[in-house]
């Protein structure tokens, strides 16, 4: 096999190779001294990286409570200000509606009903011309009076 | 909102380191990291999709850092400083390649220092395709060449030296 290229040791370090490669590259670097010095260096510069990057980063980090922006409690008071308008709104609309209502219920329950014919005598042995008839009506507070119809 | 609690407990940590390696300065990387949440607060207010939040994450922090350097109009990107008690070494590591592993990481294109960024946090490469649009093949490549790139900064800086 011909020596490993700088990539394929990149993968072969950072864990990034199939293991089929994986067995060949190990299977090399057994045999070829400048590849296993390779390898030995990209891991300990990696390392290096590593060290000059995360040293002492995790120290202290706190996670804090997340604020919620005041742009978006505003916009949610001012949502929630609407929403209230919107429901008072509809709420003095409905009330009038249904005093609307009752009023025009109760205008028909008041008009006072015509007075009703209650009784018409008359003799049906007489021509229509002769007869005499007689028509009791009935007011809403209970009085009958009689009218003659000739 | 509780799925939106639970991605912020969960990625926080993650996403202020990536912005403290990439801004230097922890105080500003958390009001960037703030910045990022509030908009991910409100996307998902909106119902808007979004397919890896951890990746979408890493990218928000990585455009808002790149836009504070602009507004600051600092293009030095991140400033290691050896007295930042952010950056003192407690253990006894090599300081020295340390040290002048920063300072050549602070040398780097931002593009280039991401991947490195993103490499120290351990993420797969299909995880760092994800954030850098690198493709998921090329990944190993990039990285290589990118290291490759560090190395010959450190070359340079050696040269200076000696």
């Amino acid at each position: 096999m011909t020596c490993i290229n700088r990539e394929t040791i990149q993968r072969y370090i950072d864990n990034e190779v199939k293991n089929s490669e994986k067995y060949i590259i190990e299977a090399h670097i057994n045999i070829c001294n400048r590849c296993a010095s390779e390898v030995k260096r990209a891991d300990t510069l990696k390392n290096s990286i590593n060290n000059a990057l995360n040293n002492n980063l995790n120290k202290d980090i706190e996670i804090p409570d997340f604020k919620i922006p005041e742009t978006e409690v505003k916009r949610t008071a001012f949502i929630l200000k609407k929403v209230l308008y919107a429901a008072a709104v509809i709420m003095v609309i409905t009330s009038l509606s249904v005093v609307v209502l009752v009023n025009n219920n109760n205008a028909n329950v008041v008009i006072p009903e015509t007075n009703t014919i209650q009784n018409i005598e008359y003799d049906a042995n007489k021509s229509i011309f002769d007869t005499e008839i007689t028509v009791i009506v009935t007011d809403n507070e209970g009085n009958s009076t009689a009218y003659s119809i000739e | 909102m509780n799925s939106f609690e639970k991605i912020y407990r969960d990625n926080y940590k993650s996403t202020l380191r990536v912005a403290i390696k990439i801004i230097g300065n922890r105080s500003i990387a958390a009001d960037i990291v703030q910045e990022v949440f509030i908009v991910l607060y409100k996307k998902l207010k909106n119902r808007e999709e979004i397919n890896n939040y951890k990746a979408w994450l890493y990218r928000l922090t990585y455009n808002k850092s790149v836009d504070y350097f602009r507004m600051t109009k600092n293009d030095n990107y991140t400033e290691y400083n050896e007295n930042d008690p952010e950056y003192t070494d407690q253990d006894s590591y090599d300081t020295e390649t340390i040290n002048r592993l920063r300072e050549a990481l602070t040398k780097m294109k931002p593009k280039d220092k991401l991947l490195m960024i993103l490499y120290s946090e351990g993420l797969s490469y299909r995880e760092i395709s994800e954030v850098t649009n690198i493709k998921y093949n090329s990944v190993g490549k990039t990285i290589s060449r990118t290291i490759e790139k560090l190395e010959q900064e450190l070359k340079l800086q050696y040269h200076d030296l000696y």
